[in-house]
Parts: structure tokens; sequence; C-alpha cells
């Protein structure tokens, strides 16, 4: 009796432990979530890459990688939205060029360069459009046709020159990254829909069918994993 | 304690314990947004169960993990962790399979990823792992909380 009365009290012993470990596990899961959070600086606006009203009820902030196949996707897509609804969308883009891929850096430093002379729609359309051509180029030829793009649109080539040297550019589009690795982004292309996160594209398709109140379609070829990940 | 006695069962426990609760606390401090769509990156769930299990899964690993780890429960918390990687293995092997468009497994939130062939090689070896120590559990259980708890109700 003796023996099964303390049987019973390791018993409960046990059990506590083990609600004692599940709750500390969930307290430190919560607790560093709660102090990324807090992490989280307020986002400065840069109207150089924002398009559609102002006073747009749908707020959507992309973080993309040019290099990224699915970040081209996403961009259309989003385009073809802001065509179809213009006063009820508003854009902005931010960088976040994956450190694994070859160009990302380089073409969100031309497009920064883009923004600068006020032409930076103009420059990532092209850029996006003719991902496939240069995605697989080495560093000095994809460079050259970044040049090529950028003269298509208009840019002013001494004014480029001097940009794409200029550290303090390059230092902003890091800390662009830098701000959206506090988000939580780990794929590109990310979207923020009036804050909500949604990562991948064929999720922002879904989520602007939802708010649009369209039908999903089913696309070919939008299978698996949409974007880039893991640094 | 007696029959304390640390052996290679009890590090490869410590190992593989840490090892999912590192790989379960990455995905949680996270925004379970992005291990949602990695889970639908894989095609196999729809996106409503994608992001049940995304809520859940990272929760299994880490507890088991964790248990595993303190040697608490081990027979059950081994078995949900050998169960877990049984799934991966099959998972990631269809999508190989497919020709799925997955650079990366997305294994381990932001710290690292491998590549899916990678994956099934590291998932065979787990599990293999796991099933040793269950096979010698005795040893497995030296110096863990189930192992004081055991010592404590033969005195």
């Amino acid at each position: 009796m003796k023996k099964k009365l303390t049987n019973e009290n390791i018993g409960k012993s046990k059990l506590f432990i083990t609600a004692a470990v599940i709750f500390l596990c969930i307290g430190a899961v919560y607790w560093v979530k709660s102090a990324n959070r807090s992490n989280q600086k307020p986002k400065k606006v840069r109207l150089s890459r924002t398009i559609g009203d102002p006073n747009a009820d749908i707020r959507i902030v992309e973080h993309l990688d040019f290099q990224c196949s699915a970040c081209a996707k996403g961009y259309f897509l989003l385009k073809r939205y802001l065509e179809k609804y213009p006063s009820r969308i508003q854009l902005e883009l931010k960088y976040f060029p994956w450190t694994k891929q070859r160009h990302a850096f380089e073409s969100a430093l031309f497009a920064e360069c883009s923004a600068r002379q006020g032409k930076f729609w103009e420059f990532s359309k092209l850029l996006l459009r003719k991902q496939k051509l240069w995605r697989k180029l080495s560093v000095d030829d994809a460079q050259l046709m970044f040049r090529e793009i950028a003269h298509e649109v208009g840019l002013d080539e001494f004014d480029l020159a001097d940009c794409t040297m200029d550290e303090l550019i390059k230092q902003s589009i890091l800390s662009e990254r830098k701000e959206g690795k506090l988000l939580g982004i780990k794929q590109t292309p990310t979207y923020f829909i009036n804050g909500k996160m949604v990562v991948g594209v064929k999720n922002l398709q879904r989520e602007l069918a939802t708010i649009f109140g369209e039908k999903l379609e089913k696309q070919e070829g939008q299978r698996g994993h949409e974007g880039h990940s893991h640094e | 304690m007696r029959g304390i006695r640390m052996n290679k069962f009890v590090v490869i426990r410590i190992i593989i314990g840490s090892f999912f609760v590192f790989s379960g606390f990455e995905k949680l401090v996270m925004p379970i947004e992005n291990f949602q769509a990695i889970m639908e990156s894989y095609d196999v769930l729809n996106h409503e169960l994608a992001g049940i299990a995304a809520f859940i899964m990272p929760w299994v690993e880490l507890l088991a993990g964790l248990f595993v780890f303190l040697g608490l429960w081990l027979k059950v918390s081994l078995g949900v962790l050998g169960g877990m990687t049984i799934m991966f293995f099959g998972v990631v092997a269809q999508a190989i399979i497919r020709n799925l468009p997955i650079d990366e497994c997305g294994c381990f939130g932001e710290a690292f990823s491998l590549p899916l062939p990678a994956v099934l090689v590291m998932d065979s070896i787990l599990c293999a792992l796991i099933v040793i120590l269950m096979k010698s559990l005795t040893k497995t259980s030296a110096l863990s909380i189930d192992c004081y708890f055991l010592e404590k109700s033969q005195t």
C-alpha cells in the first residue's frame, strides 16, 4: 500500500514535470516572438516606389528579389489588379535581395538608381520582363543588360554610373532587407496586404481573389514552391 | 544517482533531441505564414490543412525533441519523432518524384536549408538512429528524467 502510494506520487510528480516543461516551452516561444515583434521599427514609405491611389482601401507592400521568378509572376499579377481596380489598391515595392542570387543585389541597386531618376516602374517592369534573359548571365554581362534596360527607359547614364557606386544607396538597400528580416520574411515574394502577411504567388492570388470576390483560377505550372527561401 | 552513466546512446539521444528542438523553435518564432507556404509548396495538403499543419507540426517537433533531450516519456517521444521523420521522408520523396520546383527543404527556418536529396539522406539517418535508440531503451534512458523516476519507484 505504501509502495502504491509512493508510485502514485511519483506518477503525479512526473506529470507535473511534464506540464512544467510544456508550459516553459510555450512561454519561451511566445517571449521570443514578442521580442521579435518589438524589434520591428515603423516603416518608411518610399514614394518613388509606390504606385496607386494613396486613399486606396487596400495597401500592399511587396518585398521582392528581382532575380526571383515567382516575384516576377507576382509583380505582373499585381499590375493586372492595379489596372482593374485602380482606385482600390496602393502598391509599394521593397527590396529583399536574396544573398545566394548572383544578380539580386545589383538588380536592386539599378532599380533604386532608376527610382532616383523617377523611372522606377518603367525600369522594374522591363527588368522583370527580361528576367529570363539575364538570370543566368555572368555578373558583367548582367550588368551590361541592366545598363541597356536603363538606356531603354531613358535614364541618364552618368547619374546612373555615380548612383551605382554610391555606398549610401547600397546601404539603404541592405537596411531595407534587414527591415524585411525583422518582419520575419524568409522567402520572396512576401506581401503585406493591409498588414496581413502573405507568402508566395499562389497565396497572393488566393488573397486577392477573396478580397475582390473573384473566383480563384487554377493556373498551369503554379505548383510547388514559388519563390526563393532561406538565406 | 545510481545507474547514471553517459554512453553513446545518451549522446545520440541528446543530439537528436537538440536537433528537433532547434528545428521546431526556429519555425515557431517566425511568422507561421512562412512555414505554411513551404508546406503548400510540397503540394500534399490544401491551403486550410497546410495552415493547421503549419501550426501543429513545429510544436510537436519542439516538445517531442525536448522530451527526448530530457529523457521524459522517452518511448512515446522517440516514437513521435520517428513517425515524423518517416512522414518528412515520404513528403520529400514525392516532391522529388513529381519534380516539384522546390530548391530547398525549409526544414530549419532561417538558420540553414538543405537541397531535397540531402534531406532524404538526413531523414534516413535520423530514422535509423531513432530506431537504434528505441531498441536500446534502457541504455538510452540513462541520465534521464524517466530513469530518475524509475529508480525512485524501485527504492
